[in-house]
């Protein structure tokens, strides 16, 4: 199995933000998930895969070639999708897929027409008068419309509706039916697009947490709620992160089997959520800072 | 062929389509030979992740219900009903094998434990 | 090469309305101010340059050009490429406003064509210290940046009496098309060249180096 997309040793520091040390494998054929809360970085990675952001230090890699950029090939087989409008505003849709056609080689317009009309986007509008939602379907039209092989979607159903969410699952699904196609995309709102998701790369602070199988989670980790009572100085470093209330606590923990020797009797056992993951995990950070 | 998904069982969801899969064949529905869909079809109409897919498929055969051929997908396996059956008892066997080691760790005589194997299988027909 | 050819053809689409706009434009110019080709040939053709610049950094449009699959060089050198239409352009309206107005008899003084020139030269000039600033200062300059070159647009015909007043041999080529001798030209032709060149050269590494 390839990586579509290799990140090695990559920094880059903005004044107090900074992504550190992030060496990262997006695997081709598979979806994967960037996680994390708002200014963990996602959109920074994003943009440093997609040549926007130049890395202080590090590598990055797409299709096994460095991403110099004097290799437009590369780019032509990637569909970026951005929460953001990176359209001419003042353009109309028919005019900006004009601009952007000629630029890819494997466009294919009755694909585009397709989609066109699936998402309902008129060709007289203008990009400015979208909505959020509208945007996103343009350009992911745009995206399907040159075959791209890797799709980048940057919070990509931050501004749609639950309906098209859904509908966005099986337009991913579809896209991966071939074996060689990937996917990426970033959200801080893990209960939609997770789902699907074969991988998931977790990160918080500038840092990644875990790069991991979405199958292998529930078998790493372990919530346990129970008294507190069971909460000393010992047991307290186990876990990840915890949250107490008046009438017990809730905590995560990174080591399944031993939480499970430790507590099964005595507190509840689950499998946490990735929602509760990512709560625990950045409430543990915020504490040892 | 019908799976039903259910996010909020707490059952994992890989398990959830072995069980019912495992069903559809012991059950006759699913006949020998007959095709699955391919792992990243049933994903997709489940809308769930591909490893999840390939995971349950590979539960299957490893449980000898399903055989997958390399570029051809996954088919029913040609085993006889004896054959599964037998597989089965077998891993019934060392569910079995575990509950007893359990129990006496817990300090459980035989008679207590088929009382409480009475007990809960009576439970569960209700 | 190929790619220039696309970016400079989307650069017309976003200013396809601005370029309707330049029709009303001459027609007013042409009864005002008839003689001084700045305003004809050199203001529009450095407009549409810095209305194409100020609408890539806008909105996020510098990022749809970073995505698209085309080399940053690329990118770039588009922009300077694009100062060709973009004077072939004024130049063609200029004449044809001088035809307009010779046929209809509201001048009978032929076009001086080398005045006329050198005025289309003073574009790309310009723009060679318009263009790496857009790049270095991005979004946030571009408004002050615009201001500064629209000002020094209005500059340039004084610049060039004032060249001539300096340059006689100049004044002489402009007025009568003869030049006493070649160096001097050459020099000129040499020297605008390497601006226009080195001008490409910063743009290219403030561009490429910058994160978008």
């Amino acid at each position: 199995m390839s990586d579509c997309i290799r990140l090695e040793h990559v920094h880059k520091s903005y004044g107090t933000f900074a992504l550190q040390d992030i060496s990262l494998g997006i695997k081709e054929g598979y979806i994967t998930g960037l996680i994390g809360p708002n200014g963990a970085g996602k959109t920074t990675l994003i943009q440093m895969i997609m040549g926007m952001v130049r890395p202080d230090r590090g590598d990055v890699q797409l299709f096994g070639g460095q991403n110099k950029e004097q290799v437009p090939a590369v780019k032509e087989r990637i569909g970026y999708v951005s929460d953001e409008n990176i359209y001419y505003e003042q353009l109309t849709v028919k005019q900006m897929k004009k601009v952007i056609a000629p630029f890819y080689s494997r466009w294919n317009e009755d694909t585009y027409v397709k989609y066109q009309e699936l998402f309902r986007l008129s060709p007289g509008k203008k990009i400015r008068d979208l909505s959020k939602g509208m945007k996103i379907k343009f350009s992911l039209a745009i995206a399907l419309s040159h075959s791209a092989d890797l799709l980048i979607m940057d919070e990509p159903t931050s501004g749609l509706d639950p309906v098209f969410r859904r509908e966005l699952l099986d337009l991913l699904t579809e896209h991966i039916q071939d074996e060689k196609k990937s996917i990426l995309f970033s959200t801080h709102n893990t209960t939609d697009l997770d789902r699907i998701a074969d991988y998931i790369v977790f990160v918080n602070d500038g840092r990644i947490v875990f790069d991991e199988m979405k199958e292998a989670l529930a078998e790493k980790y372990l919530l346990v709620k129970g008294g507190k009572e069971l909460l000393d100085r010992d047991t307290r470093r186990l876990f990840l992160g915890i949250r107490e209330s008046a009438h017990g606590f809730e905590g995560l923990m990174g080591n399944r089997a031993e939480g499970e020797r430790y507590f099964k009797d005595t507190a509840i056992c689950e499998t946490p959520t990735l929602e509760e993951i990512m709560y625990f995990s950045v409430k543990g950070s915020e504490l040892r800072v | 062929m019908n799976i039903l998904i259910s996010s909020t069982s707490g059952e994992p969801i890989y398990a959830q389509i072995v069980t019912q899969i495992r069903q559809l064949i012991l059950q006759g529905e699913l006949g020998a030979g007959t095709p699955l869909p391919s792992i990243r079809q049933l994903a997709k109409e489940l809308q769930i992740s591909v490893i999840t897919t390939k995971r349950a498929y590979e539960e299957l055969e490893r449980e000898g219900l399903i055989n997958s051929i390399v570029g051809k997908g996954s088919f029913v396996s040609g085993a006889d009903q004896e054959f599964i059956k037998e597989q089965r008892l077998r891993i019934l066997e060392l569910k079995l094998k575990e509950v007893i080691e359990e129990s006496r760790q817990l300090g459980l005589s035989y008679g207590e434990l088929t009382e409480m194997l009475k007990l809960i299988y009576e439970e569960e027909q209700e | 090469m190929y790619n220039s050819f696309h970016l400079i053809r989307k650069d017309l689409i976003i200013v396809q309305k601005f370029i309707l706009l330049l029709i009303p434009y001459y027609m007013v110019m042409g009864f005002t101010n008839f003689d001084n080709y700045t305003v004809f040939a050199l203001l529009p053709a450095m407009l549409l340059l810095i209305n194409t610049c100020t609408m890539d950094v806008q909105q996020n449009n510098q990022k749809f050009l970073v995505s698209l699959p085309v080399p940053r060089q690329q990118i770039v050198l588009a922009k300077y490429l694009a100062m060709l239409p973009y004077s072939v352009l004024s130049f063609a309206c200029t004449v044809l406003l001088y035809f307009i107005a010779f046929s209809v008899g509201r001048t009978t003084e032929p076009l001086a064509w080398r005045e006329l020139l050198l005025c289309i030269a003073g574009f790309p000039l310009l723009a060679s210290f318009y263009l790496p600033l857009h790049y270095w200062l991005g979004r946030k300059g571009t408004q002050v940046v615009n201001m500064v070159f629209i000002m020094l647009i209005m500059l340039n015909f004084a610049a060039i009496k004032q060249l001539m007043e300096w340059f006689p041999g100049l004044a002489e080529w402009v007025s009568s098309g003869k030049a006493d001798s070649l160096l001097l030209p050459v020099i000129a032709v040499l020297g605008y060249v390497l601006i226009l060149f080195c001008s490409y050269l910063i743009s290219l590494r403030v561009f490429t180096a910058k994160d978008i």
